[in-house]
């Protein structure tokens, strides 16, 4: 009540002041009456409303109340049905357990085989020239409901046309990805699940999206024949082949094993230095071969015709020594003749002595590049500890490959020292006994004759 | 098993060093049989058509026969030579090769090892009988020949101390 006054007061405030100039206070009085019992009328009007208002709500509450009962009702039979359907289901589930006895564990072995049979079939290289499939085997190995006769049956006989595909060898067309990334449509011949071929290529299969990748790194030249040999026969025909039994893993090895010249270039810096000291070696070796056979070759034509002395040639120098001084005592045709003998031998035996110590000096590089390649093994030890033996393969490969090197080097430039050795030797043997003994003879015939 | 698959399977085991070695093997008994084949038979034809050549001669003592006795020498020397110095040489390369064989035999390991990690010494045997079968080849190979090249040498400087001989300066 005290808030309707102060409101009606609010109300009334701007009359006030706006009356205060303009009329008397009797009119403010009237009015103020007039208002309370207008104000009051009002109040009464709504307290009635108030009323009428509460008994609605009580009805209100009455329905709410019987609604909730209703509810409760329903509860109480739907948690009955619940217990009763529970015991059926128990029920049930008994009675599929009593019926289906064994078969349970018959489905786990026929999810266990469609799950191996699946990573089978999605690897195989069968599934290249057939790969439908592939959706067969991964919709039996993804159902979860219990499997039908039907997909029992296309099971067993998807595995038994993996194995009796794995033993025949057959000819398709399919597109075949080369190292380059172009794609081109190819006569594929399968040979069981072990290999595809096509032309004299080893081709590799990825298993992921199905596709034919030739190998980067092909097989040596014979299992490249014997591939090219299978494409090409007739049918019928019986070829050798070479077979790869881990079906496609060895050849993908192949890929990672270094080819020659990336095993030379793991040798480094000693490795090339010792292909270098190599090749001067067998350079000099080459030019003295060819000089001594020449020099050989004058000398039998020189000895065949003793009676015309050809300059060009150590016998010859040899007789010319002594005809040049043939009027002088022997004492002195002999010392001339030695003199030209020692001359010559100089030259014949020239680059020997550097050939050797080239063949000396090769293996002892390869020593040399082991231990360097040692110091870079030690090295990676003492950064990453012996777990991984993969970080120590790089000083390792450069250990053996220098040893390897340095013995290439060394073995064919000892076996031409010797050769070349044994040839300045017979030649030394030539000029300075045989031509003296011949010009000898030839000497005494003249004295005889004179 | 026979003898034929037993030494292709052997020689699969080694690698291709081995190869090397059985044709240096090849090689170098091939000379050694040759030398003694001319010591047996060769050689004394052409002492003799040596000693020959000196006896038809009228007098042995001045420089002229000097000259001729060298001359004959050498020319026996020189025959008796050829091949001879090739024997040693091969022998000290028997067992090269061999090391050559380790040392491929021991990459392959290594290669087996990268691949596989240490875990598979299975895998690894492969590269081992390589690195060991051409050492043991190589040294037997040489070690055999050893004895016949040092008889063999021998054999030469006493044919030539007799040839000496043989020419007798009066």
């Amino acid at each position: 009540m005290f808030r309707a006054i102060c409101i009606a007061l609010l109300a009334i405030l701007p009359v006030v002041t706006h009356a205060q100039g303009t009329q008397s206070l009797k009119d403010l009085m009237d009015e103020v009456t007039a208002n309370a019992s207008a104000e009051a009328k009002r109040n009464k009007e709504r307290e009635a409303k108030f009323r009428a208002a509460a008994g609605e709500q009580e009805s209100l509450m009455a329905s709410a109340e019987a609604e909730v009962k209703k509810q409760e009702a329903l509860r109480d039979s739907l948690r009955k049905t619940f217990d009763e359907n529970e015991t059926a289901l128990a029920e049930l589930q008994d009675l599929l357990d009593r019926r289906s006895g064994d078969l349970g564990e018959l489905f786990g072995v026929f999810r266990q085989t469609a799950d191996d049979a699946e990573s089978i079939i999605f690897a195989s290289l069968i599934s290249a020239e057939k790969p439908e499939r592939k959706a067969i085997v991964s919709e039996l190995a993804e159902s979860s409901e219990i499997p039908s006769i039907d997909q029992i049956r296309s099971l067993w006989q998807l595995l038994i046309q993996e194995t009796a595909l794995s033993g025949d060898l057959s000819r398709f067309k399919h597109e075949v990805i080369d190292p380059d990334g172009t794609t081109y449509d190819a006569d594929i011949v399968r040979v069981g699940a072990f290999n595809v071929v096509t032309g004299d290529k080893y081709l590799n299969y990825l298993s992921e999206d199905g596709t034919l990748v030739e190998l980067a790194r092909q097989p040596a030249g014979y299992a490249r024949s014997s591939a090219d040999k299978l494409t090409s026969a007739a049918p019928g025909a019986v070829v050798d082949f070479t077979i790869d039994p881990s079906r496609g893993a060895l050849l993908g090895l192949l890929v990672q094993s270094p080819s020659l010249m990336e095993r030379i270039e793991q040798g480094g810096t000693v490795g090339y230095a010792i292909i270098i000291v190599g090749i001067i070696g067998m350079l000099i070796v080459l030019e003295r071969m060819l000089s001594l056979m020449r020099t050989r070759s004058k000398m039998q034509r020189q000895l065949k015709n003793l009676d015309q002395v050809e300059e060009d040639n150590p016998i010859g120098r040899v007789m010319q020594a002594y005809f040049e001084h043939r009027h002088l005592d022997l004492e002195t045709i002999s010392r001339k003749m030695q003199e030209v003998i020692i001359h010559d031998m100089a030259g014949i035996r020239r680059g020997l002595s550097i050939v050797k110590v080239l063949a000396a000096v090769a293996p002892l590089m390869g020593l040399l590049g082991t231990v360097v390649g040692m110091i870079g093994t030690f090295q990676a030890i003492t950064l990453f500890g012996t777990g991984d033996p993969k970080l120590m393969a790089g000083g390792i490969s450069q250990a053996l490959i220098t040893t390897v090197l340095g013995l290439c080097a060394a073995i064919p430039l000892l076996l031409s020292h010797s050769m070349l050795a044994a040839r300045a030797t017979q030649i030394g043997k030539m000029i300075s006994e045989q031509a003296a003994g011949l010009m000898a003879k030839k000497a005494e015939a003249d004295a005889k004759g004179a | 098993m026979g003898l034929l698959p037993m030494f292709q399977d052997f020689m699969d085991k080694g690698g291709n060093v081995l190869w090397a070695i059985l044709f240096m093997a090849i090689w170098l008994w091939w000379m050694i049989l040759e030398r003694y084949w001319y010591f047996f038979a060769e050689h004394k034809l052409g002492k003799k058509a040596c000693i020959s050549t000196w006896e038809a001669r009228d007098e042995y003592t001045s420089w002229y026969a000097d000259r001729e006795r060298a001359q004959l020498i050498s020319e026996v020397d020189c025959s008796m030579l050829k091949n001879l110095k090739m024997i040693p040489t091969l022998i000290a390369l028997l067992p090269m090769f061999g090391l050559l064989g380790t040392v491929t035999g021991m990459i392959q390991v290594f290669d087996v090892m990268a691949f596989m990690g240490s875990g598979n010494p299975r895998a690894m045997a492969n590269g081992v009988s390589a690195a060991t079968i051409p050492t043991m080849a190589g040294m037997v190979v040489a070690l055999i020949a050893i004895p016949f090249a040092t008889g063999l040498d021998r054999r030469y400087k006493r044919e030539l101390r007799l040839l000496k001989t043989a020419l007798k300066q009066h």
